[in-house]
């Protein structure tokens, strides 16, 4: 790319007026909103004429705020959730674009494009009346196949399983991770050490990530330091001993996974692959754990004879519900970005393919996955901004209070209401800044990670 | 040569060809903005910057959330009658969803973009910014009622059946709003379904055999394999309002007597947040809350499961469709619901039953709420950026002049909220009775506990009890390790516990009827209270301090309001009976304080407590 000269400009100027109604518009519809929502997030500010510069006391606020942070909690788990139901659109789009017949690819790519014309609003009347408890699909589908009482068994084991292997799981893992979440912790480094400590610690964004998860899934709780003026707590959260405790475990911990990949990344062929190996059983024990000791710890006493469940009307329901959300979330935007990511694989490459001697799956993994992995990065950043700055949904289906205990506000609903019902705008501005700073971490994080190899 | 000359010249006529595009492009994009520039400057500074001018004519703009059909077409009718009367005048209607009406209105009037008349809902400090104080004009006549006999040339308020106090506002001592309609709310029943299932032709006359008659239906539909379809009541999360805005209001009455320490007949946010935060009031054991809440839960067993999730439409449909035997709804469903049923099944309509006093809730719940002092509704408040304030007035004089607001009250199918108007025959059994009590107490205070109730409180009403399966699985625990029972069922296992004394599990009498549904929903509700108790100490400081320094209430603290709003208050609206029983709470409470505390004074006790809070707090860290 060519710097344009000054003398240049003399000539081209008429393209650069031609830019400028656009930029203006931009300028005014999007920078200056947010401009002002980071000015008036350092004021009490109630949308009008009531403004007081109050510092920092808004984002102090909302570090303590335990709303706000049950929402940033569940809006972590609906990201996660991404990494799920991203899946059958990848595969939908692959199976389109294996099809021999180019007038079937052609009739399938439509076949997703109709439900693009079906207004969203539509769409959740469907789901809702699809998880109505008396008239709805799901529990006459769950009553008619006796789905219903497997529910109710497992509505009684899954606690007990719970009840069995935690105190085994606390244990083994307490002691040396701090937890189950230290260990989940434990596997991404192993992960993340694959490329010696050298490669580990050329990826600062990655380890900042760590280290904030570390920071709240370990030891003893801190002190509360957002009570005093900014300097002087951080200056009091330093020096108390449950941060030197901490760092202890975590810094011992981390060292102990960067040594483990250092001594193996040399040792070729099999070296990297033990790393690999052990970082994915580590995290699929993890899961395991995660699913049987720390999600289903409690009966819900949502699937009762006498009454069906009540799926966006119990607390315990309602998350699994709008996981549950959508299935088999097959995007239709998401099947035509693959498509179009799969349509620029050359014939050949498939030709190659077939002279080694690949499988379907190999080809899949080997070929088609890595060559549409900017469509899957970008579509993987689509959704978690989606998934940050979406509350219509909720709003709709259970009210600005995030339905019955509170249990599906997201931060962009409590940053809603906070503005529109409370009236209390600086606050959701504080909030606003806080999503957006989220939102940039994240993308960073995904375009920095989510690896393109061409 | 000469072919690098041509070439030459061809690429200059080329460019200069480009050139031109370019600039044409330009032009056109240029003059396309100068003349949208110019436009929106002079709708927003010129002339015609005057939304309210269309084509020479005067546009009254005005905003309700009240959707249905019947009620937009009613009010379509009467705009364009109003502007065959005055033909310079054009009249807007603006439909809003309910769900986003409060956002939608709260941004329209920051952006100085709202209409000439909104319907209200709102606190002070909303209505004290961007409303218009009517006291003035409310003293002068109608007038539309100029040629009608009996209310020619009397005050606009005096010509309302509440004298206009819907539209007075008790924080701020002014009228804002001009109403248009009289709500009552009552329990709906199908006659058909009440007699198949329950055996009953009547209304319940208490609240026992309300339930008893609910419980008849829920057995029923077990019965007949339709406990899936058959509901007693019709809920949702709008029915369940409607439950506790009566239940609610008629335990708590007997608060007012201990708490109200300004007299004024009312717990106002001052009073209640000192009661709570200084434990004068606990919400975990006083009877009247408890009582309150403990009702409600009990009602609430007998709605659909996950009610909470459910929109007023659903429970319409639910009973429109005979899936449910009952419903509560007010007036404004009566036209519809009736006219959807025709045919099918018959409605019964009856008052929300009371207790007999040696029924559960005997001793709190002993009045039903009066309807003599309810307030008009359908109130609509003149916004301070009105372009014609006097046009938009008149059209509200037009449409509650008797004659206007009878026939339009006649098509939304309500009650008039004028004088001398006549009322449809159908709305017989709604007509608002004048004996009992009236709501003096919310819980909440505002913004943060507002929220945190909410969810609290629609987490505990919609649980669901347990089930005989539950109550085994607690007796095999109970029987093994008192420490992993204890963990387990906490305040339950404390319960039960106690109930067991030194004898051995199983030596006692202990059923799921008698003894572990009721423990389980005692320590369900006493895990709610105290659980938003906690936080009501926490966040209502904060919403008190916040609401404070952004000068929220500037004028509930104002000297000698008291005295006017009780003047009002006693003025009009209220019923004799609870007239005398407001006048008997002021003078007991005057005697007994032997002085009158007003609201100043207790927000400066208010704030004492809160600065020392924030001293206690800054010296406990301190000293760490």
């Amino acid at each position: 790319m060519k710097n344009v000269t000054f003398r240049q400009v003399r000539y081209l100027w008429p393209i650069y007026l031609l830019v400028l109604p656009s930029l203006g518009l931009i300028a005014l519809f999007s920078y200056f909103p947010a401009v002002s929502a980071t000015y008036h997030a350092f004021f009490q500010w109630n949308g009008d004429e009531i403004s007081e510069y109050i510092k920092w006391d808004n984002f102090a606020r909302a570090l303590h705020d335990p709303v706000l942070g049950a929402s940033f909690g569940l809006v972590m788990i609906f990201i996660c959730a991404n990494f799920v139901t991203m899946v059958p659109s990848i595969v939908t789009a692959v199976v389109i674009h294996r099809l021999s017949s180019e007038r079937w690819r052609y009739l399938y790519r439509v076949a997703f494009v109709i439900p693009m014309i079906i207004p969203g609003m539509v769409w959740l009347l469907l789901w809702k009346y699809f998880y109505n408890p008396t008239v709805g699909v799901l529990n006459a589908v769950l009553d008619a196949t006796g789905l219903i009482s497997v529910l109710q068994w497992l509505d009684v084991q899954m606690p007990m399983l719970a009840r069995l292997i935690t105190p085994a799981r606390d244990a083994i893992l307490q002691p040396v991770f701090g937890g189950i979440w230290g260990f989940g912790l434990f596997g991404v480094v192993v992960l993340g050490a694959l490329g010696g400590i050298r490669g580990a610690l050329r990826g600062w964004l990655w380890w900042i990530a760590l280290l904030a998860g570390a920071w709240g899934l370990w030891g003893p709780p801190l002190p509360d330091w957002t009570h005093f003026h900014f300097v002087e707590g951080l200056v009091r959260w330093s020096a108390h001993p449950a941060t030197g405790a901490k760092l202890g475990h975590m810094g011992a911990l981390l060292a102990a996974a960067l040594t483990f990949g250092q001594i193996l990344h040399n040792r070729r062929p099999w070296g990297p692959e033990v790393i690999k190996w052990a970082g994915v059983v580590i995290l699929a024990v993890f899961g395991v754990l995660v699913a049987t000791t720390a999600v289903w710890t409690e009966p819900t006493s949502a699937f009762k004879n006498a009454s069906p469940p009540a799926w966006l009307g119990n607390v315990n329901l309602i998350i699994p519900a709008l996981l549950f959300w959508g299935f088999p979330w097959v995007g239709v935007l998401g099947v035509l970005l693959y498509l179009s990511g799969l349509g620029n694989i050359d014939q050949s490459v498939y030709e190659a393919a077939d002279i080694d001697g690949c499988g379907w799956f190999r080809k899949f993994t080997h070929i088609e996955l890595p060559l549409i992995m900017t469509q899957i990065r970008l579509s993987l950043m689509l959704m978690i901004i989606g998934a940050l700055q979406g509350w219509g949904l909720v709003f709709i289906l259970l009210g600005d209070s995030g339905g019955p205990g509170g249990v599906a506000m997201l931060p962009g609903l409590y940053m809603f209401h906070e503005a529109f019902t409370v009236g209390e705008v600086g606050y959701a501005c504080a909030i606003g800044l806080l999503l957006f700073g989220l939102i940039v971490y994240l993308t960073i994080i995904n375009n920095r990670y989510v690896r393109v190899s061409k | 040569m000469s072919d690098m000359k041509g070439l030459a010249e061809l690429e200059k006529r080329q460019e200069r060809k480009s050139r031109f595009r370019n600039f044409l492009g330009l032009a056109i994009l240029l003059g396309a903005l100068g003349w949208s520039t110019v436009h929106v400057a002079i709708l927003s500074f010129g002339p015609e910057s005057d939304t309210s001018l269309v084509a020479g004519k005067t546009v009254i703009r005005f905003a309700h959330w009240q959707l249905e059909g019947r009620c937009v077409d009613a009010l379509n009718d009467a705009c364009r009658e109003y502007e065959k009367l005055h033909p310079g005048v054009a009249v807007e209607q603006i439909p809003i969803p309910e769900r986003a009406y409060e956002q939608w209105v709260r941004t329209q009037l920051i952006g100085r973009t709202a209409p000439d008349l909104i319907e209200m809902r709102w606190a002070g400090d909303i209505i004290s910014r961007y409303f218009v104080p009517m006291t003035d004009r409310v003293e002068k006549p109608n007038p539309y009622n100029a040629d009608d006999p009996n209310l020619a040339g009397q005050p606009w308020r005096e010509t309302y059946v509440d004298n206009m106090m819907g539209g007075w506002n008790d924080q701020l001592r002014d009228y804002y709003g001009m109403p248009l309609s009289v709500f009552t709310v009552r329990c709906y029943a199908n006659r058909t379904l009440m007699k198949e299932a329950a055996n009953v032709t009547e209304p319940p006359k208490s609240l026992g055999e309300f339930l008893d008659i609910c419980k008849k239906i829920q057995k029923y539909a077990q019965a007949g394999g339709k406990s899936r379809k058959l509901l007693p009541i019709a809920g949702s999360d709008y029915t369940e309002n409607v439950f506790r805005g009566r239940y609610w209001a008629m335990s708590t009455w007997d608060l007012l007597e201990e708490y109200d320490q300004n007299c004024d007949g009312w717990l106002g946010d001052n009073e209640r947040i000192e009661a709570i935060l200084t434990g004068k009031l606990d919400l975990a054991t006083n009877p009247c809350v408890r009582a309150g809440y403990r009702v409600l839960y009990d009602i609430s067993r007998y709605f659909n499961p996950g009610f909470m999730a459910s929109k007023r439409d659903d429970s319409v449909f639910y009973f429109a469709q005979s899936n449910a035997a009952m419903i509560a709804t007010g007036t404004w469903d009566a036209g519809s619901l009736w006219k959807q049923v025709a045919g099918d099944f018959d409605i019964m309509v009856f008052d929300f039953p009371i207790p007999k006093p040696d029924e559960p809730y005997g001793q709190y719940i002993r009045h039903r709420l009066t309807e003599a002092g309810d307030r008009s509704g359908f109130s609509f408040g003149l916004t301070r950026i009105s372009k014609d304030k006097e046009r938009a007035i008149d059209f509200m004089h037009f449409l509650t002049s008797r004659k206007v607001n009878e026939k339009l009250n006649e098509k939304f199918r309500w009650f008039p909220a004028i004088r001398g108007a006549k009322t449809d025959s159908i709305l017989e059994p709604f007509r608002p009775q004048d004996k009992g009590t009236y709501a003096v107490f919310d819980v909440w205070f505002a913004g943060d506990t507002q929220l945190r109730f909410n969810q609290k409180y629609s987490k505990y009403i919609s649980d669901v009890d347990p089930e005989d399966s539950d109550y085994r699985e607690f007796l095999k625990v109970a029987a093994g390790d008192r420490d992993a029972f204890r963990k387990r069922y906490r305040g339950l296992a404390d319960k039960y516990l106690a109930r067991l004394g030194d004898k051995a599990p199983g030596q006692i009498h202990y059923t799921f009827e008698e003894h572990y549904l009721p423990d389980w929903r005692d320590n369900h509700y006493e895990e709610f209270i105290r659980s938003y108790a906690a936080d009501y100490k926490e966040l209502a400081l904060a919403d008190f301090d916040r609401n404070l320094v952004g000068g929220y209430y500037p004028i509930v603290e104002s000297e000698g309001s008291l005295a006017h709003s009780r003047v009002q208050a006693m003025r009009t609206g209220l019923s004799t009976t609870v007239r005398r029983n407001y006048v008997s709470q002021i003078m007991g409470q005057a005697g007994r304080l032997g002085e009158r505390a007003d609201n100043k004074a207790s927000s400066e006790r208010i704030r004492a407590y809160l600065k020392d809070r924030k001293d206690v707090a800054a010296g406990k860290e301190g000293g760490k």
